[in-house]
C-alpha cells in the first residue's frame, strides 16, 4: 500500500509509495506539502495559500499557480494506505486529511521528546539517541523558496525550533555519557556541539573536565588552548575568570596521563599483550616484531605499510580500510551505520562489498567531506577494535600521504583509551615521525 | 666584463648609504646592484647593457616598504561594494540592485563601509528590504568597522546559524531581522570568508600589488589572519607570496605560537589588537575620550595573557609585534616585553609596536630600553590630524598635540618603520612620507630623509632585511623608485606631488610612467 513518507530534517526527501518523488515536483509544489504536512492540523484557505507562495499582487495568476501545483501533488500522491485522500482541497480551502497516515521526522521528534520527562531525562538516554539519529541536519537545510517571504520566514522559525531542541539534546547526552563514564561519547557530542557553535567557551570547559576525568592532562591543557584561540581569533577576547582558574589548577597539578607504566614489558616485542604504541626507526626491528605477531596469532594483524605516493590523498587510508573490510566477517561489518560506510565509500570502493546499496550522497566541501571520511573510518576502527584486538604496522611511515597522517594524529589524539595497537618504522628524519609521536601512547623510540 | 642587466645614469641616486650618499649612476646586475658611483664611470657599461636609462637629473631612491598591509582584506575589499558614500536605503537598495547584474546568480555580493549614522534614515536596512533588491543572490553587508553584518534571506539561509548564540536582532515576529552582530556577525564573518575561494584572494591582492607598485613598493609586510580577518587570508600569503612579483613579509595575527612554529615562520602578531581605535573610542587610552567621557577605551587582553603570550614568542626566538594605539595599551605591551626580557634577556628581536598613536615620553624612553621598534603610519595624520578633524574630536585639542611624536621618538633613539594600513589610508609611500614631514603639530614633523628612511631602510630593519635591502649598495637587491622631484630638496608641502616614473624590483622594470622622456 502507499505510504507518504517526508524527511525535512537535512535536505528534504519526499518518499511516496517507496520511491523518492522529490524531483517530480516543483519547488514550489515541494514546499505546499511540506507546509501543510507541517501543519496536518490546520485548514488553509486557498486565497491565503496562493498569496503565501506566490506573489499577493496578482491574486489570479496566485490562484492559478496554486491550482495547478495541487492538482500535481494530487496527481502523484493519491491515496493512503487506507484508501483515504491524502490532500483535501475544495474550491475554497485545502489541507492535509487529518484520517491519514503519513510519516514526518519531525512529527516523530516531537513525540519522542515530548515523552520525556524533564526532570528524569536521564531515564530517556535511548530516546535521545534515537532523536539524535533522527536529526540529520538542519530543518529543510538545503530548501529556500525565492520571493516567499512568509514560507522562508516559517522555514527559518522552525530550524530554530528543531535547531534549539536538538542543542538541548546533545547537552543532556553529553551529560549522561559523562554521567556513565562513556566519556569518548560525550567526547564525540561536544565536539558536534563545537562545530554547531565554536565560540561557546563552556562547551571547552567541559572537554576540560572530561579530560581530566580522563587523567590526560595533556588533552585537558589543549583544549584550553584552543579555547583561548578561537575566542581571541574570532572575538578578541580572552576565557572567563573561571576558566582561567580550572587551567591553572590543571597547570599546577602533577597528574600524567600515562597508560604505559611498565615500559620493559612492553619493550619485549615478542611479548605484547596489552594496548601499546610504538614508533621504530629500524626496520630490521620492525620485521622482528611482525614475524613474532605473525607466529603469536593472538590479535588481528593489519599490516598496511607507506608507499612514495604523497601525492595520492587518503591512498593510505583507503588501502587500510580495505585491509580492514579483508580481514573482518561481513556481518560484523554490517553492524557500522550506513552512513558512516557512505562516508567512507568516498575513499574505498570495497564497501560495497559490504552493503552493495550505499551510496555517495551530495557533494560536500572539501573540509567537511575530510571530517565525515575521518569520522567514518574511526568509527569503523572503533567498533572493529571491540570485536577483535587489532594491531597495525606501518612500514615506510615517511611517505605516508598527507590526509591519512592527519587522521591518524585526529584518531591517536581523540581515541586514546581505545586499545588500537600500533607499531611504525620510518625515517628518523621524518618531521612527521616525530610529529605523530606527540599523539601516541608511546612505549619506546627504540632509536 | 660580462653582460649588464641594467643601468641607471645621470640620475641624482638617494643611496641612505653614509659612504656614497649621492650618485649619479647605479649599475644592475643578476638583480642586485653590481656597481654605483659618481662621474663618468658608468660609461664603460653602456655598450654592455641591455637596457640603459638616463634619468635625465630624476631621482632614484631605493624601493619602498609598507610595513603594514592588510593585504588580502585590502585586495576582497577592492572587489565589493563600497557603501560608504550612500545617503540612504533607497541608495543602498539601488547600488546592491546594481551589483546583481555584475554577479552571478547564488554568488555572494559582499558590500562594506556601510555606516548609518551617515544616511538619512540613521538605521540599517533589514532582510525583507535585501530580498527585493537582490532575490537570486545572497547579500552581506559589513558596517563600516567590521562586528555587524547585514544579510538578506537567501544568505541566512545559505549561512548555519547557531540561533542560541547571542546578536541575533530580530524583527517584531521573532525572526532574525538580517542585523547580526558580535558572535553571531563572527561566526557569519568566518563562514562566508571561509567561503571565498582562493582564486577569489589572488584576484583581489592581484589588484592590490599591481596599484602598489605603482606607488613604488618593493617590500610589505603583510598583517593576515586573527580577528576581523581569517586565518584562510594568511594561509594564502604563505602558500603564494613566493610568486607575488614583490616582497610579502607575513606576520601571521595568531596567538597560536605553535602554528606559526610549525610552518616555519619566524615572525607572529601584527594587528594583534591590545585596544581598538580612536575612530570608534575603543583604543585604550589612560583619560576619558573628549566627545564621550563614559569612555576611556577597552583593552583586550588582560595583562597576564599579554604576558604569556610574548613570554612564548621569546621562547621560540620569534619576532612579535601587537596593535597598540592608546597610552594603556602601549603600556600593555611595554610591560609584556619587561617581562620576557626579565626571563630571556638579551635576545635581538626587532619586536615590534603596531600603530603606538599616543606613547608618552616614558613610554617611548622604556619601548627604546627594550630594545622595541614601531611601525607607525604617518598617513593617519594626514587624514585625521589637522585641527578640526577625528584626532581632535575624539581626543581634544591637547592630546591631539600629542599623536604620532615622530620626531621625539627619532630623537630618542628608536626606529620608526612606516606603513599605511592599507586599506585603512591607501597603499602610497610618498604620502606617508610627505605625512611624516609635514605633521600637522610642526614639532613632531621630521625631516625628508628621516622620513624616507620610514619607507626603506628601516622597513627593511624592522623585518631583518637590511643587511640586503632598503639602502642602494654593491651587493644589495636593485629594488629601485625612480621619482619626479627630489624629495629631499622640494617644497615640503609639495611632497605628495612627487610621481612616481617607474618601479624596479631586483633590476626589472615592473612600472613604468614617463620614464625614459
Amino acid at each position: 500500500m502507499a505510504k507518504l513518507e517526508i524527511y525535512m530534517l537535512g535536505n528534504l526527501k519526499i518518499i511516496w509509495d517507496n520511491k523518492p518523488i522529490l524531483e517530480k515536483l516543483s519547488n514550489k509544489a515541494a514546499g505546499i506539502l511540506c507546509y501543510l504536512a507541517a501543519n496536518r492540523e490546520k485548514k488553509f484557505s486557498r486565497d491565503k495559500l496562493a498569496a503565501y507562495f506566490w506573489d499577493s499582487s496578482n491574486i489570479d495568476s496566485a490562484r492559478y499557480n496554486l491550482r495547478y501545483n495541487l492538482w500535481t501533488l494530487r496527481k502523484i500522491i493519491k491515496k493512503d494506505e487506507n484508501g483515504e485522500e491524502i490532500i483535501l482541497t475544495n474550491k475554497d480551502t485545502c489541507r492535509i486529511n487529518p484520517k491519514t497516515k503519513f510519516y514526518l521526522d519531525i512529527f516523530e521528534m516531537n513525540d519522542i521528546l515530548k515523552d520525556i520527562d524533564e526532570k528524569n531525562f536521564k531515564k530517556h538516554k535511548n530516546d535521545l539517541e534515537k532523536v539524535k539519529k533522527l536529526y540529520v541536519g538542519e530543518f529543510l537545510e538545503e530548501f529556500y523558496l525565492k520571493k516567499c517571504i512568509e514560507f522562508n520566514d516559517w522555514t527559518f522559525y522552525e530550524r530554530e525550533k528543531t535547531q534549539r531542541k536538538y542543542i538541548d539534546l546533545l547537552h543532556k547526552l553529553s551529560y549522561l555519557y559523562e554521567a556513565d563514564d562513556e566519556c569518548h561519547r560525550a567526547i564525540d557530542i561536544l565536539e558536534e556541539m563545537i562545530m554547531i557553535n565554536p565560540l561557546k567557551e563552556e562547551l571547552y570547559v567541559q572537554l576540560i573536565k572530561i579530560y581530566i576525568k580522563l587523567g590526560d592532562r595533556n588533552a585537558a591543557l589543549n583544549q584550553y588552548e584552543r579555547c583561548c584561540t578561537i575566542l581571541r581569533e574570532e572575538l578578541n577576547i580572552g576565557p572567563m575568570e573561571s576558566t582561567k582558574k580550572l587551567y591553572e589548577k590543571i597547570k599546577k597539578s602533577n597528574t600524567e596521563f600515562n597508560q604505559f607504566n611498565n615500559l620493559e614489558e612492553k619493550m619485549n616485542p615478542y611479548k605484547i599483550d596489552i594496548n601499546f604504541q610504538i614508533a621504530l626507526y629500524s626496520k630490521e626491528q620492525f620485521k622482528g616484531i611482525r614475524a613474532g605477531l605473525c607466529k603469536t596469532r593472538e590479535k588481528m594483524m593489519i599490516n598496511n605499510p607507506c608507499y612514495p605516493l604523497n601525492n595520492v590523498a587518503y591512498y593510505w587510508m583507503s588501502n587500510l580500510v580495505e585491509k580492514l573490510i579483508f580481514s573482518f566477517h561481513k556481518e560484523d561489518l554490517k553492524k557500522l551505520e550506513t552512513y558512516y560506510w557512505q562516508d567512507i565509500l568516498r575513499i574505498q570502493s570495497r564497501v560495497l562489498s559490504v552493503d552493495e546499496s550505499v551510496t555517495i550522497n551530495g557533494s560536500l566541501s572539501i573540509k567537511t567531506e575530510k571530517t565525515r571520511i575521518f569520522n567514518g573510518v574511526e568509527q569503523l576502527i572503533n567498533m572493529l577494535v571491540k570485536i577483535e584486538n587489532i594491531i597495525i604496522m606501518i612500514e615506510d611511515f615517511h611517505y605516508i600521504d598527507g590526509e591519512s597522517f592527519e587522521f591518524l594524529k585526529y584518531y591517536l589524539f581523540k581515541n586514546q583509551n581505545v586499545p588500537i595497537e600500533l607499531i611504525i618504522c620510518g625515517d628518523i628524519k621524518n618531521k612527521k615521525m616525530n610529529e605523530l609521536k606527540k599523539y601516541m601512547n608511546l612505549i619506546d623510540s627504540c632509536k | 666584463m660580462g653582460q649588464v642587466d641594467l643601468l641607471l645614469y645621470n640620475g641624482i641616486i638617494i643611496s641612505l648609504e653614509e659612504e656614497k650618499p649621492i650618485c649619479n649612476w647605479v649599475m644592475v646586475k643578476m638583480g642586485k646592484v653590481f656597481d654605483l658611483g659618481i662621474g663618468d664611470g658608468y660609461k664603460s657599461y653602456l655598450n654592455q647593457s641591455i637596457d640603459a636609462i638616463n634619468l635625465k637629473g630624476k631621482t632614484l631612491v631605493p624601493g619602498f616598504y609598507d610595513s603594514h598591509v592588510h593585504l588580502v582584506q585590502t585586495g576582497l575589499n577592492s572587489l565589493s561594494l563600497d557603501l560608504s558614500h550612500v545617503n540612504s536605503i533607497k541608495e543602498i537598495l539601488n547600488c546592491i540592485e546594481e551589483e546583481t547584474q555584475k554577479i552571478s546568480k547564488g554568488e555572494f555580493i559582499r558590500a562594506i563601509g556601510l555606516d548609518e549614522l551617515k544616511i538619512k534614515e540613521k538605521r540599517l536596512p533589514n532582510r525583507y528590504e535585501l530580498d527585493l533588491c537582490a532575490p537570486n543572490h545572497p547579500v552581506w553587508i559589513n558596517r563600516v568597522e567590521y562586528h555587524t553584518s547585514i544579510v538578506n534571506s537567501l544568505a541566512l539561509h545559505k549561512l548555519r546559524i547557531p540561533y542560541d548564540t547571542d546578536g541575533i536582532i530580530r524583527n517584531e515576529n521573532h525572526t532574525p531581522s538580517g542585523v547580526l552582530t558580535g558572535r553571531a556577525s563572527a561566526l557569519v564573518r568566518k563562514q562566508i570568508l571561509n567561503k571565498l575561494s582562493n582564486r577569489m584572494r589572488l584576484k583581489g591582492v592581484n589588484h592590490v600589488l599591481e596599484n602598489a607598485i605603482e606607488k613604488g613598493v618593493t617590500s610589505l609586510n603583510a598583517m593576515e589572519g586573527g580577528f576581523t580577518f581569517h586565518d584562510k587570508d594568511a594561509e594564502f600569503v604563505y602558500e603564494n607570496k613566493d610568486s607575488f612579483p614583490i616582497d610579502v613579509s607575513l606576520f601571521y595575527q595568531t596567538i597560536n605560537v605553535k602554528k606559526v612554529l610549525e610552518k616555519g615562520l619566524r615572525r607572529i602578531g601584527g594587528a594583534l589588537f591590545l585596544d581598538g581605535s580612536f575612530g570608534s573610542r575603543t583604543a585604550a587610552l589612560s583619560e576619558p575620550y573628549f566627545d564621550d567621557a563614559s569612555t576611556n577605551g577597552k583593552l583586550y587582553f588582560s595583562q597576564d595573557e599579554i604576558n604569556d603570550f610574548i613570554l612564548k614568542t621569546y621562547k621560540n626566538d620569534l619576532q612579535v609585534s601587537a596593535h597598540a594605539i592608546g597610552e594603556r595599551a602601549i603600556e600593555q605591551i611595554l610591560r609584556a616585553h619587561e617581562y620576557a626580557q626579565s626571563i630571556y634577556p638579551g635576545k635581538e628581536h626587532r619586536n615590534r609596536i603596531e600603530h603606538c598613536e599616543l606613547p608618552s615620553i616614558d613610554q617611548i624612553r622604556k619601548a627604546k630600553k627594550l630594545g622595541l621598534m614601531l611601525s607607525m603610519q604617518p598617513a593617519y595624520e594626514y587624514f585625521w590630524g589637522s585641527s578640526g578633524q577625528m584626532y581632535e574630536k575624539r581626543l581634544g585639542e591637547t592630546r591631539r598635540k600629542k599623536a604620532n611624536p615622530f620626531k621625539t621618538i627619532l630623537e630618542e633613539g628608536l626606529i620608526i618603520a612606516g606603513g599605511s594600513d592599507s586599506d585603512v589610508t591607501p597603499m602610497n609611500p610618498i604620502l606617508g612620507i610627505h605625512a611624516a614631514v609635514n605633521h600637522p603639530v610642526l614639532e613632531h614633523g621630521v625631516s625628508p630623509i628621516d622620513a624616507l628612511k620610514m619607507f626603506t631602510i628601516n622597513g627593511a630593519y624592522a623585518v631583518f632585511e637590511d643587511h640586503f635591502k632598503g639602502s642602494i649598495k654593491e651587493g644589495k637587491y636593485a629594488d629601485f623608485v625612480v621619482l619626479n622631484e627630489d624629495p629631499l630638496k622640494i617644497q615640503k608641502e609639495k611632497i605628495k606631488e612627487i610621481q612616481v616614473l617607474a618601479t624596479i624590483k631586483e633590476g626589472n622594470i615592473l612600472y613604468e610612467n614617463n620614464l625614459r622622456d
